[in-house]
């Protein structure tokens, strides 16, 4: 056991604990609330956001997975750049209008948008549902970022004892969550990015210097590995455009959209947040240093162990502790926010639509407060209680970025246009589910489908195959039920919505105005 | 009116910056080999380090236009 390391991360995990406690009375409003307890009351400016967007979006798991990728398959695991430069231009496209119509109606969930804008509660279903499913496995991988941690700080046991300390960490994250809402990862979010960027900062110059240089760490690399074939070309953009579409369709990324104070925030947040996108092509390239240093795959953990080893293998004892408390707590973010937003949609979109119809606000946070509790808990009984836990919620992740992807259409497209109809929408996205779920299970869950049409090897993503699918589909039945003049239901959103500003006033004004209107109507 | 319907002229086709990045990166036949490398870091990664600062770069000169129409048209 590794016991300055150990003592340098508790050290640090309490201060977080701490700090996640605290975060109640932070920017205070009235946590009894949904909209202050789910979203911080949609107060938090551009240097929040950053940090909160960059905490939730980079999470532990990235930071172990890509240079797991990288390590094990070579230059095909680096997608995940290209894939983080282009979602940032979408977010800049697309976000604003979103944060705008749900300012102006009051919406916590993309789900809520979705029902307000096709007057449809099953489509709104469908879209909570798929938003729920897609994010448990992510908070369970979140777990298995701790375990990997853990297991690097020596920590091994038998039995409940060897699982106490993921319990014990778990316990803690779900007590603040429940407590400050979104106001604690917002402000842990801080110590952990500060945290991230020092452990990559010092990993990029201090392993290359004890390799021998960048150079030496490339020449270490084996020539088939450090460049794509051309076969892998159509993979490699599938991938970075299919998660990049789907990215800010996750509900936790929605939440940290929503909470933040306007419009401007979101813009200035999609030309700042990049410099996370570059902070994780280093992190990628620890891959690669893993090898350079001669880290073999681990018997249990296979590649995901190439990271921890190669920080305890390099870095002194006390830093080590750092970097694994930097991985820990870039778990408890992610996981804090992914079990409110899910709690939000359940809430919002389940319980109030279809258990409790009445309802008050206070109800409302009330049973969001209690479905966070329940997603964390199903999370870590899920990676506790099955035989092949780890294997199961990266499966379960990958189908969740292919079911995530079908929501595109209803969310994205709705922001611009109310031609496609709501059946049809429903209609794309159970077809787009049913095509993704069924290629990835005919590759063993693995991202790559290898598509032949006509002669041609079009391997790609299969989730943004399925996307394709969903997409004609969507296109062809609006057409048909348009021309046949089946309801379209009613929009309670008009266009200027959409381009409401960033000023507090204006939405107020706006929600004023609806709410006299219903009065009065 | 709002920021998004009051560009005038070619200062409406800004936006459309954006695009750049998108082609930058997914044409990946254009980057995808070692050579010329920076200091020993093969051709295609140094590339798309490099896309990172252009892409926020495009973003901000798109931020920066469409503020300044805002306050021309406050």
């Amino acid at each position: 056991m590794n016991v300055t390391a150990l003592a340098v991360a508790v050290a640090l995990f309490a201060l977080v604990t701490v700090l996640g406690f605290l975060a109640a009375r932070w920017r205070k409003g009235d946590l009894d609330l949904l909209h202050e307890w789910g979203l911080a009351g949609g107060r938090f400016g551009t240097v929040v956001t950053w940090f909160l967007l960059g905490g939730d979006l980079y999470t532990a798991y990235t930071f172990i997975a890509v240079p797991a990728l990288v390590f094990g398959a070579g230059a095909i695991g680096f997608f995940a750049v290209p894939y983080t430069i282009i979602v940032y231009p979408f977010v800049f496209l697309t976000m604003p209008r979103l944060w705008s119509v749900c300012r102006a109606h009051g919406y916590v969930t993309p789900a809520d948008f979705v029902r307000g804008r096709y007057d449809s509660s099953t489509l709104a279903l469908a879209i909570a549902a798929t938003g729920i499913l897609a994010t448990m496995p992510y908070i369970a991988l979140q777990l298995v970022g701790i375990q990997v941690v853990i297991a690097g700080l020596g920590i091994t046991g038998t039995g409940i004892m060897g699982d106490m300390p993921l319990i014990i960490a778990f316990v803690i994250l779900a007590a603040y969550t429940y407590s400050s809402g979104l106001r604690a990862p917002a402000l842990i979010a801080l110590v952990k990015d500060l945290l991230i960027f020092i452990t990559v900062i010092a990993a990029v110059v201090i392993i290359p210097a004890k390799l021998g240089g960048y150079g030496a760490v490339f020449a270490a690399v084996p020539k088939e590995k450090l460049v794509l074939a051309p076969a892998q070309y159509g993979s490699y953009a599938t991938l970075a455009l299919g998660s990049a579409l789907a990215l800010f369709l996750y509900p936790h990324s929605i939440t940290g959209v929503l909470s933040s104070s306007g419009r401007k925030v979101i813009k200035r947040n999609a030309a700042f947040l990049p410099a996370y996108s570059f902070l994780l092509g280093l992190i990628a390239l620890l891959g690669y240093m893993a090898i350079a240093a001669g880290i073999k795959p681990d018997p249990i953990y296979g590649t995901q162990w190439a990271v921890p080893a190669l920080f305890d293998a390099m870095f002194p004892d006390w830093f080590t502790g750092v970097a694994f408390a930097a991985i820990a707590i870039g778990a408890l973010v992610p996981a804090a926010i992914m079990s409110i937003a899910t709690a939000n949609l359940f809430t919002r979109n389940i319980y109030k639509e279809y258990l409790r119809r009445d309802a008050s606000p206070r109800d409302e946070a009330r049973m969001a407060k209690l479905a966070s509790l329940v997603v964390k808990f199903g999370a870590l009984v899920f990676i506790l209680a099955l035989e092949n836990a780890r294997q199961e919620a990266i499966d379960f992740q990958l189908l969740g970025g292919v079911w995530i992807l079908q929501t595109f259409p209803a969310v994205i497209f709705g922001l611009y246009t109310r031609w496609f109809h709501r059946w049809a929408l429903l209609a794309g996205w159970a077809v787009g589910m049913v095509t993704g779920t069924a290629m990835a299970a005919s590759q063993h869950f693995t991202a790559i489908y290898p598509l032949h049409i006509g002669g041609f090897d079009l391997r790609g993503y299969g989730a943004f195959y399925a996307f394709i699918v969903n997409l004609i589909v969507t296109v062809v039945a609006s057409a048909v039920l348009n021309a046949m003049g089946v309801a379209r239901g009613a929009d309670e959103t008009v266009e200027e919505d959409y381009v409401l500003g960033g000023e507090a006033s204006a939405p107020d004004a706006r929600r004023e105005q609806l709410q006299t209107a219903r009065v009065a109507g | 009116m709002s920021a998004e319907t009051r560009g005038r002229g070619w200062r409406r086709l800004v936006p459309l910056l954006l695009i750049i990045p998108f082609i930058g990166t997914l044409w990946v036949s254009s980057y995808a080999s070692l050579e010329p490398a920076l200091g020993g870091i093969p051709f295609f990664y140094w590339y798309q380090f490099l896309w990172i600062a252009i892409s926020a770069l495009l973003t901000i000169v798109v931020y920066l236009v469409e503020r300044s129409e805002e306050k021309r048209g406050q």
